[in-house]
């Protein structure tokens, strides 16, 4: 076991090292799906043997799509990385409720999502806080400096903030269901076993979300300026 | 067909309704300038919405980050090298010329480096591969086992029911016998009472 552990951690190490490179060969990306255990089956190992191990493999599967998902809830990718900590502390704390027979993927979704509600939340009580240690040029400074031209950086983070204020906006229940469909490319299926609501009503509300957006991002006169949301990149 | 929902309209731009649905709508469409405004709506909204693009710092696992380090101290070992050679009167255009060189050789290196872990790695899958086998081997074995356990205890259970059976069918036929035999003698006896 550690010896393939540590095959496919060579794997993926590889795998990064030639994207650097900028090279890619698709049959790494095989390999790993080769030597690839099911999360519930992981989670499983970690439930019965604590698997440090296994942990971290579930860590690295999750990590992007966790921290993408809290970049979109919550626009502050500094903030969506100690959230994405607090998700797998979670996962670990609570391994013992995780049922191995429900999909683990659909409750990591739920504990990540309500730690996103739980920071909105806890923004809505402070907002002077959250912008005065955001401001534009604290902004322009923490901006990924490589690969990217100053001038697309800026233009890309304006676009970005644009559609971010509108977002921003939406209710909770309209942007949780936005962000999972459109941005993490879920199944309105799976979407509805994470929020524990119909289909149909996560249909609709994707519906609407997509009429506010258009409206908001057309005629950004109609946003709600009771708070300022900033987008932190 | 009539206005469709706002659920399936949802259905319909992300590619979520059965192909049945999916004509009719097009069909709706085709014919209901009001829909097609909406739909033409969302979509455009949709394509709005993938301005905003997120990019994770890039952070490099444990066994890239040495290749990376590597990397990097040659391509710094070779700029020091060719800044020491060019001395401090080194014109640009001499560094603009010396640039590529420098980028090709540094990209050759990381090349043979990555194609050497890559023949390591792929060594090091066969063995993999060969393990698992094995591994995936004996569990089937145990499995067979265990199986050819469960076999025998059904069988000798069934012998046990089977010897069962007997000894009560032994039993029962002799005590038929015994009745037949009583039987007999009645009627015997009966036949002798008669004769006279």
């Amino acid at each position: 076991v550690k010896h393939s552990n540590l095959l496919r951690g060579a794997a993926v190490s590889l795998h990064d090292g030639l994207n650097i490179a900028g090279m890619k060969i698709p049959f790494l990306n095989q390999l790993q799906e080769v030597f690839s255990v099911k999360d519930e089956q992981l989670m499983w190992r970690i439930q019965v043997q604590e698997d440090e191990e296994a942990f971290a493999e579930l860590v690295r599967r999750w990590r992007g799509p966790i921290w993408n998902l809290c970049t979109r809830m919550i626009g502050d990718i500094h903030r969506a990385e100690d959230l994405v900590q607090e998700t797998f502390t979670r996962v670990y704390n609570k391994r013992a409720d995780f049922d191995t027979r429900q999909k683990f993927s659909t409750w990591l979704w739920r504990i990540a999502l309500n730690l996103c509600y739980d920071e909105l939340r806890r923004r809505n009580r402070r907002p002077a806080e959250q912008t005065s240690n955001t401001d534009e040029e604290q902004q322009l400074e923490q901006l990924p400096a490589f690969e990217r031209s100053p001038s697309i950086v800026m233009e890309e983070s304006e676009r970005a903030s644009e559609v971010w204020r509108a977002l921003s906006s939406l209710p909770e229940s309209l942007r949780s269901v936005l962000v999972l469909r459109h941005y993490q490319d879920l199944k309105f299926r799976e979407i509805a076993e994470i929020l524990n609501i119909p289909e149909g009503t996560v249909k609709s509300r994707m519906f609407e979300g997509l009429q506010r957006m258009g409206t908001l991002l057309n005629h950004p006169e109609n946003r709600s300026t009771g708070k300022k949301e900033t987008l932190v990149l | 067909m009539t206005h469709p929902e706002k659920e399936q309209l949802a259905a319909f731009i992300y590619n979520e309704c059965t192909p049945k649905e999916r004509k009719l709508i097009q069909e709706h469409l085709a014919q209901c300038g009001a829909c097609s405004q909406l739909v033409n709506g969302l979509t455009h909204t949709q394509k709005h919405l993938n301005r905003w693009t997120v990019r994770k710092p890039l952070v490099l696992s444990s066994f890239a980050r040495p290749i990376a380090a590597a990397a990097a101290s040659l391509l710094l070992g070779i700029t020091f090298f060719a800044g020491h050679k060019l001395g401090a009167t080194a014109t640009q255009r001499q560094v603009e010329k010396l640039k590529p060189q420098i980028e090709q050789f540094c990209r050759e290196r990381i090349e043979e480096e990555l194609v050497a872990t890559q023949s390591v790695l792929q060594q090091g899958i066969q063995v993999q591969f060969a393990a698992t086998l094995a591994e995936q081997r004996q569990e089937m074995l145990k499995l067979l086992e265990i199986y050819d356990a469960n076999r025998q205890q059904d069988l000798a259970a069934l012998r046990q029911d089977l010897e069962t059976v007997a000894v009560h069918t032994e039993n029962r036929w002799r005590r038929t016998q015994v009745a037949i035999g009583q039987l007999v003698s009645f009627t015997s006896q009966d036949t002798t009472q008669s004769q006279p």
